[in-house]
């Protein structure tokens, strides 16, 4: 099986529900204030409830086939203060995560001195003119591209191919095209998300039988299903949630 | 004697992150633990240990993770759940007679009267609040194989530091050992998640095998002959047992699985709830907020408003549950007999399952459990429940494969916990990992190695994939995103102390008490 007939050019994903203008107004890595990160809506949610060290959820129970009959609720009980999180930890570093087959996460702190460094030596005007970008590198393929970037996201979601091997630099483009690297990250290997052509001389296997005992494994209905392949923990959380807004319910009702 | 056509391997996965608030008198996230002692630990104790003493022969795996074994030892959480039983005892008791003009209900107030007074005599008389004891003796006794997990759940493939996931495996063994007096065989790697790499550390480790989720193994190289159902060997020598999916469907899945028969207890209706304010207030928590008491009078009835529940009789549900456990082995004959066919050598059917489904979520599930090994050791000799270490002495050939990564969560990989909602988690984290081993570089003594201890338990606390699984699945995640950040930071706030040699002594003890997870952890594990 190929890996599904996926085009191999990795393309650039936008982050879910990224707002579509993504420009940079300053060149200049933003010391990572949370306010002033501009990321995604979905991942906002999660930063702003963090930076205003008060974790307040504003959203409506959305989950209200779970909940006893009753009106929805006002939003819970805050949870006391919590600590803030440090903006960065003074160095220039990129990492590159797995998320699938399909996806890597990186996310950055460039809270470095590489920054500076390349200002000192290239003068102002010259990064004013120059742009962010990531270069992803596809070590498989022994190919690269560029991804532009608002450095001041921290993160990007990049769409790649399965069983192949990736690392990314961030850094600047400059306006004759050359890049200038700030950071490199680790090199990660996307897995594999079909069946091998492999066949163990110790272990042969004809077609016909393997793709039957690939069949009674579950392979042709449970891979990429989510109702099969998630978790009892999916359950288990849907109660907690549950419990939660029972909570929130009856606490307007005593 | 052999069975004649295959055999089953039951696993449960016993886990519940890291809640202990002694600063708080009725915490609600202690009551998740309160609730899976009762429904869950208590009755499945019960339930092995009668199977030990009418002769059955049966063979279970479970994990039980290190932060519940922690849990199920801590004194203050033994206090606190007792006085939370007793407590429901009472409740119980006086349920019988509010109940006394309405004999439908009257009989389930009894039934709950006498389950609690039983678990009560269980957990405090014959157990002597001891369960990690118990499950130890049934493992010395050749009936359970209990296996390890990461030291507090951490989600191995997303750390970053080669450190990191060799510390979660080190203190899970140590923590083992200390629980259960021997070192561990196998694995539960947290959420099933496995990335290439982590079978050599697993074998420096001394781990021998751990289970994965089907397409790790289906997309392993070279093809695994197989399938799911023989084990497979990394290169590295550790093997791997596949988790079968139609077993599983059977028993989870909301639409197609048994605890959703409308006979059985309906999970959502609650007498804390339900019953009235006043009554009830004396068993809530200090905050007086309404909570489930673990009395439901209801069943699951259909798909119907909470409101139109009809009534639940234990009497009806332990009739479906015999039901329920035949056509499980049944099925499971059929598997066995017509894989047998297909491969010509007897296969192992992995069945893996969160423990707590038995009992929390699903009422009868103990019960189950208990009927079906019942029957598989009465009934019949096709198949035949074994261990997987004891699958592994019978020697059968492995052959040998590269797994692919994977995970037991939707999609199949790493997304649940890898996206916009708790991805801004990793930057904090993966620095802490590169922290955590500088500081075990540093060779520190005294007040500095008490802080870089507490600091490792503070990041392995930090790293618990609930607090991750929990942003994504949950509308509101407050206590996930406040664990996080507060472990995030005394950890940094320790590491600060630690280099420039001003340890707060205070704060130290402070969270020494609070985080008192792992007393034996020692900072040298990140080396």
């Amino acid at each position: 099986m190929s890996p599904k007939g996926k085009d191999n050019k990795p393309k650039a994903k936008r982050k879910p529900d990224a707002p579509a203008k993504k420009t940079t107004t300053t060149n200049k890595p933003v010391k990572e204030t949370t306010a002033k990160r501009k990321a995604p809506a979905r991942k906002r949610k999660a930063v702003a409830s963090i930076e205003a060290t008060l974790p307040v959820v504003s959203e409506q129970p959305v989950a209200v086939d779970l909940t006893p009959a009753a009106e929805p609720g006002p939003p819970p009980v805050p949870e006391p203060n919590a600590p803030p999180l440090p903006t960065g930890y003074g160095h220039d570093r990129i990492a590159l995560l797995v998320r699938d087959p399909n996806c890597l996460f990186a996310y950055w702190d460039l809270t470095g001195d590489a920054f500076g460094g390349l200002v000192s030596a290239r003068g102002e005007d010259f990064v004013n003119r120059c742009s962010w970008a990531l270069r992803v590198h596809n070590h498989t393929q022994g190919a690269h591209h560029f991804q532009p970037v608002g450095v001041e996201t921290g993160s990007w979601y990049l769409e790649v191919v399965p069983s192949t091997t990736y690392s990314v630099d961030i850094g600047l483009v400059a306006p004759d095209g050359a890049f200038l690297s700030v950071a490199s990250s680790k090199q990660v290997s996307t897995p594999r998300d079909s069946i091998s052509d492999r066949i163990d001389e110790e272990w042969t296997v004809s077609e016909a039988q393997f793709e039957k005992m690939f069949d009674l494994s579950g392979g042709n209905t449970t891979m990429g299903a989510s109702e099969s392949i998630s978790s009892v923990g999916l359950q288990r959380m849907r109660e907690r949630v549950a419990l939660q807004l029972k909570e929130a319910i009856s606490s307007r009702r005593k | 004697m052999a069975p004649e056509q295959g055999y089953l391997i039951l696993q449960l996965h016993a886990h519940l992150p890291y809640v202990r608030h002694p600063e708080f008198e009725g915490f609600l996230e202690e009551s998740w633990f309160f609730e899976a002692v009762t429904e869950c630990y208590l009755p499945l104790l019960d339930a092995f240990d009668r199977l030990e003493r009418d002769g059955v022969d049966f063979h279970v795996s479970m994990s039980i993770t290190p932060p519940l074994c922690e849990m199920l030892c801590d004194g203050h959480l033994r206090d606190r759940y007792l006085r939370h039983l007793r407590g429901i005892v009472r409740l119980a008791e006086l349920e019988t007679h509010r109940t006394a003009a309405d004999p439908e209900m009257n009989k389930t107030a009894r039934f709950y009267q006498e389950l609690f007074q039983r678990l009560r005599f269980l957990y405090e008389e014959q157990y002597g609040a001891d369960l990690v004891g118990q499950f130890r003796r049934l493992q010395d006794h050749g009936l359970l194989e209990i296996v390890t997990c990461g030291a507090t759940h951490g989600f191995l493939p997303l750390m970053d530091h080669p450190s990191a996931a060799r510390a979660q495996i080190r203190v899970a063994r140590a923590n083992y050992e200390k629980h259960f007096h021997r070192p561990p065989r196998g694995i539960w790697l947290p959420e099933c998640a496995y990335s290439p790499g982590l079978d050599e550390m697993l074998r420096d480790e001394g781990i021998e095998f751990f289970f994965s989720d089907a397409h790790g193994i289906l997309y392993g190289e070279p093809r695994p002959k197989f399938g799911i159902f023989a084990p497979v060997r990394t290169p590295a020598g550790v093997s791997i047992f596949g988790r079968d999916m139609e077993s599983g469907k059977q028993v989870w899945s909301a639409r197609e699985g048994y605890p959703g028969d409308p006979v059985y207890r309906e999970f959502y209706r609650d007498l804390g709830y339900d019953g009235d304010y006043e009554y009830i207030r004396p068993f809530l928590n200090g905050d007086g907020i309404r909570k489930d008491t673990g009395i439901k009078y209801h069943r699951v009835t259909g798909d119907v408003a909470l409101g139109k529940k009809q009534l639940y009789d234990h009497d009806a549900a332990n009739e479906l549950v015999a039901h329920h456990a035949g056509n499980f082995m049944h099925n499971r004959q059929a598997q066995a007999r017509h894989l047998y066919g297909v491969m010509r050598q007897k296969p192992v059917i992995v069945s893996p399952y969160d423990a707590e489904l038995f009992g929390h979520w699903w009422f009868e599930g103990p019960k189950f459990l208990e009927m079906l090994l019942r029957k598989l050791h009465h009934d019949q000799n096709e198949i035949q429940t074994i261990t997987p270490s004891a699958y592994l002495a019978l020697s059968t050939p492995i052959q040998t494969i590269t797994p692919s990564a994977s995970s037991w969560g939707d999609k199949g990989y790493f997304e649940v916990w890898l996206n916009g909602s708790n991805d801004w988690i990793y930057k904090h984290l993966h620095e802490a990992e590169r922290r955590m081993s500088q500081l075990a570089q540093l060779h520190v003594n005294g007040l500095r190695a008490r802080a870089a201890a507490q600091a490792a338990r503070e990041l392995v606390l930090a790293q618990s994939s609930d607090w991750a699984f929990i942003m994504t699945m949950a509308t509101m995640s407050s206590y996930a995103v406040k664990r996080t950040l507060e472990h995030i930071h005394h950890f940094n706030t320790l590491y600060q102390q630690i280099l420039t040699d001003h340890v707060d002594v205070g704060y130290l003890e402070d969270l020494e008490s609070h985080n008192s997870i792992f007393p034996e952890i020692d900072a040298a594990v990140y080396r």
